[in-house]
């Protein structure tokens, strides 16, 4: 099989069955939609929320103090769970409570929809935790969904943002559950098992006895992939055999990982009535992402230079691969799942060739090729904000985007919320890198280590949520800084791009001339990517001249 | 003890994304 079938097939199944769910998106988050059933929804919700008058008009902020407050509930609760599991039912193996600070990370990790794990799932987590942390999954991903669908209604010139409760549970039950069950069905299908039974005791060809942990792990999966949260069911992840059995489960959660963050585009797109921008930003998306997976498949095909003394010989990296899977599935996932923020793995992050792991590295570091479920736009949003006031500056008019002028105000809201990411990276690397928090916890030496902290930190600031390995992570130091830098980065682009939008839609329309630079234009794509690729990128060089390129120097002298 | 500071460090930072909202719709002009 070609090494690049895989990719191909997994783009290509993605992006077929992302384009109609845009259409089913968009239509559900529409309350005077055509079919009675949705209408009879929307009404319903609003009944049982109370909202004795719908169309009152919801300001940005109260929109963004919604999800505060409804993300400050689900923290609180869950936070509960995992430390009081010991107190709860469904635990039949008899798991204590976690400790504080743990607990701490792991509930800030689930309601930010990253997903860092600084514990193995089946040997700490009772199920009732487990399913406290499903939960999670399918809310904070709807809470991105909503975010999403807000901003794109105030830039089709709505005056009101909506009712946040009443799109959170219409993500909830209408796009992820419904979505979750077949995939859950695909891969229990598949062998991934579905039980609320306890653990099973084996007896192996040696007759020794081995434990096998089980669970309602299809469930667990299908929501992890599709609502980009990546945190598995167990340690190891989408590598584990009973999470990930064969080819084609493979190929199921490789795709679900890539489905809703590449229909929200669309569905921006269809909201804000403007197809051929939403186009546009696609393309530009679409073309990182390949550029990407490309020259990460075409890097992990060159053997491990630690083999180069040994009689060995190797066509490809295979260290730390699955190889049930294929060899090109580790690099394609590695991508897409740092791509879009989903953080699950089904290779060792750790062990890809040194330039290899940059691949993963760049996916969070830019955080808007396809990007998480909903919140990814939300991040290109701020580009495109930043990109259109560049091009109205070169062209010499005050730059518009979507027929709305862009001034001081969304200008600099844009620029302070995209310098957050690098900053929370950044600064967060230089503390444990220059203190004991981070240095007693490496595994490696020099550059590796250093790629261990500086993966982290980027994991945690782009809500990703997989991990280098290798690293000691379940320290309180890490437990509270990783913490405390994915709660921030992940409401600040929530709440900065609401407020744009807010901004933008209270302003009058300004009719499109012939000066007008248009967003929908494959000039704008070109912009747009290089203002990506300068602001993104260039921010980080740095980080990947002295991690990742200085470990491939050494290696190969 | 440090169960209730971990609710307290959490609260703290949810608090400040709040007064974030507060911030940016009173500096309207300013910002």
């Amino acid at each position: 099989m070609s090494t690049w079938f895989l990719p191909l097939m997994i783009l290509i199944a993605a992006g077929a069955f992302a384009w109609p769910l845009s259409w089913y998106m968009q239509n559900i988050f529409n309350r005077n939609s055509k079919s009675p059933l949705l209408r009879l929804w929307h009404h319903g919700m609003e009944l049982v929320l109370g909202r004795n008058n719908a169309h009152v008009s919801v300001t940005w902020a109260a929109y963004g103090r919604s999800i505060l407050m409804f993300n400050y509930c689900m923290f609180v609760l869950v936070f509960l769970v995992l430390s009081f599991q010991d107190y709860l039912p469904i635990n039949p193996n008899g798991k204590p409570g976690l400790e504080a600070t743990l607990a701490f990370n792991t509930a800030i990790s689930f309601i930010t929809n990253t997903n860092l794990q600084h514990y193995s799932g089946e040997v700490s987590l009772s199920y009732f935790s487990q399913l406290s942390l499903m939960w999670l999954q399918f809310v904070s991903a709807a809470t991105g969904i909503a975010a999403l669908v807000a901003v794109a209604r105030a830039m089709a010139g709505s005056n009101s943002m909506g009712d946040f409760y009443k799109d959170v549970a219409t993500a909830s039950f209408l796009v992820l559950l419904p979505l979750a069950t077949i995939v859950a069905l695909c891969l229990a299908i598949g062998g991934v098992p579905m039980t609320l039974s306890g653990a099973v005791e084996a007896t192996t060809l040696e007759g020794a006895t081995q434990t096998i942990a089980r669970g309602p792990v299809a469930a667990f999966v299908a929501i992890k992939q599709l609502g980009t949260n990546g945190g598995g069911y167990f340690g190891s992840n989408s590598s584990h055999p009973l999470e990930n059995p064969t080819f084609w489960t493979n190929v199921i959660s490789n795709v679900s990982i890539l489905l809703i963050p590449m229909a929200s585009v669309w569905m921006f797109g269809r909201i804000s009535k403007r197809m051929t921008h939403a186009t546009v930003v696609f393309v530009v998306m679409l073309l990182m992402f390949i550029v990407l997976v490309g020259y990460a498949n075409y890097l992990e095909q060159q053997p491990a230079v630690a083999l180069n003394e040994l009689p060995v010989t190797s066509q490809s990296n295979l260290e730390g691969k699955e190889l049930r899977f294929g060899m090109t599935a580790g690099p394609m996932w590695a991508v897409a799942t740092t791509a879009t923020s989903n953080g699950s793995v089904n290779a060792m992050h750790d062990s890809l060739n040194p330039l290899t792991g940059l691949a993963p590295m760049m996916g969070m570091w830019l955080n808007v090729i396809f990007g998480g479920v909903g919140v990814g736009m939300l991040n290109m949003f701020l580009f495109i904000v930043l990109a259109v006031f560049i091009a109205g500056m070169m062209v010499g008019r005050t730059p518009e985007y979507l027929a709305r002028k862009i001034e001081a105000h969304e200008m600099k809201l844009a620029i302070l919320t995209i310098l957050t990411h690098p900053l929370f990276i950044l600064g967060g690397i230089a503390l444990f890198a220059a203190t004991s928090w981070g240095r007693e916890t490496l595994n490696n030496p020099g550059s590796h280590g250093l790629s261990e902290i500086i993966y982290e930190f980027s994991s945690a600031a782009a809500n990703n949520g997989s991990g280098f390995e290798g690293l000691g992570d379940n320290t309180r130091p890490w437990n509270i800084a990783t913490g405390l830098v994915m709660l921030f980065a992940r409401f600040i682009p929530i709440i900065s791009p609401l407020a744009i939008a807010g901004s933008l839609s209270a302003k009058r329309a300004t009719p499109e001339g012939a000066g007008t630079f248009r967003t929908d234009s494959w000039m704008f794509g070109v912009i747009l990517l290089g203002t990506v690729l300068i602001v993104g990128a260039l921010l980080f060089l740095p980080l990947a001249v002295l991690g990742p390129i200085a470990e491939h120097l050494q290696a190969t002298q | 003890m440090l169960t209730l500071t971990m609710i307290f460090v959490a609260t703290s930072g949810f608090a400040l994304l709040w007064a974030l909202i507060q911030w940016i719709e009173r500096s309207r002009g300013a910002l």
